[in-house]
C-alpha cells in the first residue's frame, strides 16, 4: 500500500473564487523522492499542506476528495495528529522556530508528541548529529545564519522521525551551498521525501519523479524553460554616459569585520551589469553603496542621477492599502498607472498589496521602483523563490527599458545573470562576460 | 546554579529586603546582590547598575526633604508649600537611606536576574503556566526580528526615494509593521500545528536535578524571608 | 494555583492590617496577576492564539523598545486597546501583559515589572469591554490619550506606595515630576492613535476572522 494519496483533490482557499487545487491526485510511495513543480500559485504549496492535513484543517476553505496519509484519512485527522507520521519544512527558517535555544527547539516537537522525558534529549541530539548540526547544541537561535537556522529546522522535523518529509520552498532563502547540503541530508535520512519547489535544478537532480502543476491541475509534461538554461541575450551597444562610479571604496558594518576593501566600479547608461560572487563577498553591501543608502568608510561614490533600491524579499516590504498607492507613493499617480500597465497589474489597482500572491507582489514591488524612472536601478537578488518562467520575464523587462538607465543587479543566480546582463562582475575583479 | 533555585534565591532576597526594617541587614542583602551582578560581563551590566544606582540615590537624596518626622534635625529648612518644613533629621536619614537601600536590593535583583538567568531553562519549569510561558518565549524571541523588518521598512521605503523623518513617519510604519508581524505569526502557527502543538499528553523535556547549591539555595529562601520579618 | 491566590489575598490583608501596606501591595498584585496566569491558561490550546498574541506583545514590546528614545511614548497602550477590541478579552489581557514582560527584558527588568502588567493588561481589558464604542477614530484617540495619562500617573502612585513616605507631599511631588512623562505618553497615544488607530484595528479584524476558520467538506 502507498504511504500517501490523494484522489481527486479539490481545494478551494475560503475568500478565494479560484479552486487551488483541482481534480488533483498523487500517490507517495515509501521511501520515493517526489518533486512538486511550479510557479507561485500554481497549487504546490497547497498539495504539500493537504499532505499534512494543514488544508483544510488550519486554513479553512472548501475540500473534495480525499487524502491519506498513513493509513489515515485528513477528514478526521487533524495535523497535529499526523505529526509523527508526517513532518513538514516550511520556506521562510524564522518563521518556524518557538524557542530560542537550539537544542529545546529541536526537542518541541519531540515534547508535543508526548515522547519519553528521558527520550527528548537523546533523539533531538541524533536529529542535529544527521543533518551535520550537532556544533550548534548550546547555541542561541537569533545568532545562527539562515543555512543554519533551516538545517536546525530539518533536525527539528526529522527528530519526529517520520515516514513523510513534506519540504515547502526550503532552499528559497538559501544560496547554493546550503540548499544543496539540505537537500542531501533529506535524503540520506531515508524517508518519503515530496519537495515543492519554483527552482528546478537541485529537484531535479535528486527526485525520482517530477510532478509539474499549473493552475492547480496536474501537467503533463515540464515545460522546456524549467529545463534547459536560458539563453544569452543578443550583445546591444550600451555606451551611453557614466551614471554612477565607485571609486575604490571601503565598508564595514559597525563592529564588524571590512566587508569591502577598495573596491571600484562604474556603470554606463543603457548598461544591466550583474553583480555575482559567493555569499558574504559583498554583493548587497557594494549594491547599497552604488545607491546611496549607505556611506563608504574610504573612497567616494559618485552618481548622476537619483537611485532606486529594491532589497530582497521585497514582498515583505509594502506599505500601502491599495496597489496603486503603493506605487504612487514615491512616483506619483500618472507614473504609477504607466509602469502597472506596462507589467500587468492594473487590474489589482485597488486590492490590498498583501491579498496579492507572492509572485504578484515580487511583480509589485519591482513596479515601485521602476515608476520612480530611476537613473540607476539596484536590484538586490530579484530572483529568490522566483520561478523560471517569471525569471525570463524579468531579464526581458530589464532589458527592454535598459536605456533610460544604468541597470545593476546583485544575484548569486548566474543563469539570471546571463540572462539579463551585457556584463558580469565578480566581486573582486572585472570580468567581462559575453 | 540551576535556573529556578536562583529565581527563588533572588526573589527571597528581595523580598526580604522589602520588609525588613534593619538598614544592616538590607545592606547586607544589597551587598550579596552587588556580587551577584559583578559576575555579568561588564558592557551588559554596566547599564543596569547606573540605572540602580540613579534611581536609589535620588531617593536617598530627596526623600528626607519629604519627610516630616524625627526629633534630632540636621539641617533646619524652610516652610514650603505644599512640601511642608524642609528640615532633615537624622531620623529622616536613616528611613531615606533604608528605602534607598530597598530599592536597591530589588533593582539589583532584578538585574541578575535579567543578565544571568536562562529564560528558556526557568520558562520550561513553569509546566504551570505552559501557554503563557510559550508565549513569553515566542514574544522574546520575535522582537529583534520585529526590530529588522522595521530597519528593512525604513529601507525599502529609502530605497525609494522616500525618507522616513520624525515620529509621525515612523508611526505610520506601525500599520506595515503589524501586517507583516501578522503574516509571520501564521506560519509560525502552522509550523506549530504541524509539529503536534495541542496535541493531548505532552510531555517536558526533564530539568537537571537539584545539586546541592540549588537544595542550599531554596532552603536558604524561606529562611531569609523569616529572618528578615523577625528582624 | 488558585488556592495558592486566595491565600495570597488572605495575607495581603493580614499584613495591610497589621500596617505593613508595602507586603499588602506586593502579596494583592502578585496574587492578582497568578489568577489572571491561571484565566489565561484555561483557554483552548489553539496554536494561532498564542501565536497571534505573542505576535501582538512582540509588535508592541519592539514599538516600545523603537521608540525608547523619546521619552514617554509607549507604543504598547495603544496596541493593547486595538487588540482588546479586535480580539476580545483574553486576547487583549494577554497581549497587555506579556507585551510588558518581553519588553521589559529588552528594556530593564524591575519591581515595577508587575504593576506595568497588570495596568497594560487592564488597558487590553478596556479595550475588550469598550469595543464597539472604539470603532469611531475620534474615541480611539480619546479613549488612547486617556488611559496614557492614567496608566503613567498610576506607575507613579506606585512608586509612592512603594518606596517613599506614605503622606501627601510625597504623592504631590511624584505625580508633579512624572507629569511631563504622564503628558507625552497622553499625547503620544493620541498622535499613535490618530496616525494608526483606525488601521491596526482593521488589520487585526482581518485577522481576528482568520483565526476562526471552517471547513466545507464536499464530495
Amino acid at each position: 500500500m502507498a504511504l500517501a494519496t490523494a484522489e481527486r483533490v479539490t481545494f478551494s482557499y475560503p475568500d478565494q473564487a479560484q479552486p487551488a487545487l483541482r481534480d488533483v491526485s498523487l500517490t507517495v510511495e515509501e521511501g520515493e523522492f517526489v518533486a512538486l513543480l511550479g510557479a507561485s500559485g500554481s497549487g504546490k504549496s497547497t498539495l504539500l499542506r493537504a499532505l499534512s492535513g494543514l488544508v483544510p484543517h488550519f486554513h479553512g476553505g472548501r475540500f473534495a476528495g480525499r487524502v491519506v496519509v498513513g493509513g489515515r484519512e485528513t477528514r478526521s485527522a487533524r495535523p497535529s495528529d499526523l505529526a509523527g507520521t508526517v513532518a513538514t519544512v516550511f520556506q521562510e527558517p524564522e518563521d518556524q522556530v518557538v524557542l530560542t535555544n537550539v537544542l529545546a527547539e529541536v526537542g518541541f516537537g519531540l515534547e508535543n508528541l508526548g515522547i519519553k522525558p528521558s527520550e527528548i534529549v537523546p533523539r533531538a541530539l541524533a536529529a542535529l548529529a544527521a543533518v551535520d548540526a550537532e556544533h550548534l547544541a548550546g547555541r542561541a537561535l537569533p545568532e545562527l545564519s539562515g543555512g543554519e537556522l533551516q538545517r536546525v529546522c530539518l533536525a527539528s522535523a526529522l527528530a519526529l522521525e517520520p515516514r513523510l518529509l513534506l519540504l515547502d520552498e526550503p532552499s528559497s532563502q538559501l544560496d547554493r551551498d546550503d540548499a544543496e547540503a539540505l537537500f542531501e541530508h533529506a535524503r540520506e535520512h531515508g524517508c518519503a521525501v515530496v519537495v515543492a519547489e519554483q527552482r528546478p535544478e537541485l529537484p531535479l537532480a535528486y527526485a525520482d519523479r517530477v510532478v509539474f502543476l499549473r493552475d492547480g491541475r496536474i501537467a503533463e509534461e515540464l515545460p522546456p524553460a524549467w529545463t534547459e538554461p536560458p539563453a544569452a541575450p543578443p550583445p546591444r551597444d550600451a555606451a551611453g554616459a557614466e551614471v554612477v562610479r565607485v571609486e575604490r571604496v571601503s565598508f564595514a558594518y559597525p563592529k564588524g569585520p571590512p566587508v569591502l576593501v577598495e573596491e571600484s566600479l562604474s556603470l554606463r547608461r543603457g548598461e544591466v551589469v550583474a553583480l555575482v560572487g559567493p555569499n558574504g563577498a559583498g554583493k548587497t553591501t557594494l549594491g547599497k553603496l552604488a545607491a546611496g543608502l549607505l556611506v563608504p568608510r574610504a573612497g567616494r561614490v559618485v552618481r548622476f542621477g537619483r537611485a532606486a533600491y529594491l532589497p530582497q524579499d521585497p514582498g515583505r516590504y509594502l506599505v500601502a492599502e491599495t496597489v496603486l498607492e503603493e506605487v504612487a507613493l514615491a512616483a506619483g499617480e500618472a507614473r504609477a498607472r504607466r509602469t502597472l500597465d506596462e507589467l500587468d497589474l492594473a487590474r489589482f489597482s485597488d486590492r490590498h498589496p498583501r491579498d496579492l500572491s507572492s509572485g504578484e507582489r515580487e511583480r509589485l514591488a519591482v513596479a515601485t521602483v521602476l515608476a520612480v524612472e530611476p537613473d540607476l536601478l539596484v536590484l538586490d537578488e530579484p530572483t529568490r523563490g522566483v520561478d523560471p518562467e517569471r525569471k525570463r520575464e524579468l531579464a526581458a523587462l530589464l532589458r527592454r527599458d535598459a536605456d533610460a538607465r544604468a541597470t545593476l543587479v546583485v544575484t548569486h543566480d548566474r543563469a539570471f545573470a546571463t540572462a539579463a546582463a551585457d556584463r558580469m562582475v565578480a566581486l573582486g575583479s572585472e570580468s567581462v562576460l559575453v | 546554579m540551576s535556573a529556578v533555585p536562583a529565581a527563588i534565591l533572588l526573589a527571597a532576597l528581595a523580598f526580604a529586603a522589602l520588609i525588613a526594617d534593619s538598614l544592616w541587614f538590607v545592606g547586607a542583602i544589597v551587598l550579596v546582590l552587588l556580587a551577584v551582578c559583578l559576575r555579568a560581563p561588564r558592557a551588559r551590566r554596566r547599564l543596569y547598575l547606573v540605572g540602580v544606582a540613579i534611581s536609589s540615590g535620588m531617593v536617598f537624596v530627596l526623600w528626607p526633604w519629604l519627610q516630616n518626622t524625627g526629633s534630632h534635625p540636621l539641617f533646619p529648612g524652610p516652610i514650603v508649600p505644599v512640601l511642608g518644613e524642609l528640615t532633615v533629621t537624622r531620623e529622616e536619614l536613616s528611613l531615606a537611606a533604608l528605602y534607598a537601600l530597598r530599592f536597591a536590593a530589588v533593582g539589583l535583583a532584578s538585574a541578575a536576574y535579567a543578565l544571568l538567568l536562562d529564560h528558556d531553562r526557568l520558562l520550561g519549569a513553569a509546566s504551570w503556566a505552559r501557554r503563557s510561558a510559550l508565549g513569553v518565549a515566542l514574544a522574546t524571541r520575535l522582537v529583534p526580528t520585529l526590530e529588522r523588518d522595521a530597519a528593512g521598512l525604513v529601507e525599502a521605503l529609502r530605497g525609494r526615494g522616500l525618507e522616513v523623518r520624525g515620529v509621525r513617519a515612523r508611526a505610520r510604519l506601525l500599520s506595515p509593521l503589524l501586517a507583516g508581524s501578522l503574516e509571520r505569526s501564521q506560519s509560525l502557527a502552522e509550523a506549530m500545528e504541524a509539529r503536534g502543538f495541542g496535541r493531548p499528553g505532552r510531555t517536558r523535556v526533564p530539568n537537571k536535578a537539584w545539586s546541592r547549591a540549588d537544595r542550599l539555595a531554596a532552603a536558604a529562601a524561606p529562611l531569609l524571608v523569616l529572618v528578615a520579618l523577625w528582624l | 494555583m488558585l488556592g495558592a491566590a486566595v491565600l495570597a489575598f488572605a495575607a495581603a490583608l493580614a499584613a495591610g492590617a497589621g500596617g505593613e501596606s508595602r507586603i499588602s501591595m506586593w502579596l494583592v498584585t502578585l496574587a492578582v496577576l497568578a489568577v489572571a496566569v491561571v484565566w489565561l491558561e484555561s483557554g483552548p490550546d489553539s496554536a494561532k492564539e498564542i501565536a497571534l498574541v505573542a505576535t501582538l506583545a512582540g509588535v508592541a514590546a519592539a514599538g516600545r523598545v523603537l521608540f525608547a528614545a523619546i521619552p514617554g511614548v509607549q507604543p504598547v497602550t495603544v496596541v493593547t486597546l486595538v487588540a482588546g477590541a479586535a480580539l476580545g478579552l483574553r486576547a487583549g489581557v494577554g497581549v497587555g501583559m506579556l507585551a510588558a514582560f518581553t519588553s521589559n527584558f529588552f528594556l530593564g527588568q524591575g519591581p515595577w515589572t508587575p504593576y506595568q502588567m497588570l495596568a497594560w493588561g487592564a488597558c487590553g481589558a478596556i479595550g475588550a469591554l469598550l469595543a464597539p464604542l472604539l470603532r469611531r477614530r475620534l474615541v480611539l484617540v480619546a479613549v488612547a490619550g486617556a488611559t496614557g495619562l492614567v496608566f503613567s500617573v498610576f506607575m507613579d502612585v506606585w512608586e509612592w506606595f512603594a518606596f517613599w513616605p506614605h503622606d501627601r507631599e510625597s504623592l504631590t511631588f511624584l505625580i508633579a515630576r512624572g507629569l511631563p512623562f504622564s503628558i507625552a505618553h497622553a499625547i503620544g497615544n493620541v498622535a499613535l492613535a490618530l496616525a494608526a488607530g483606525p488601521e491596526l484595528r482593521r488589520l487585526l479584524n482581518r485577522y481576528g476572522r482568520r483565526l476562526r476558520t471552517e471547513v466545507v467538506w464536499a464530495r
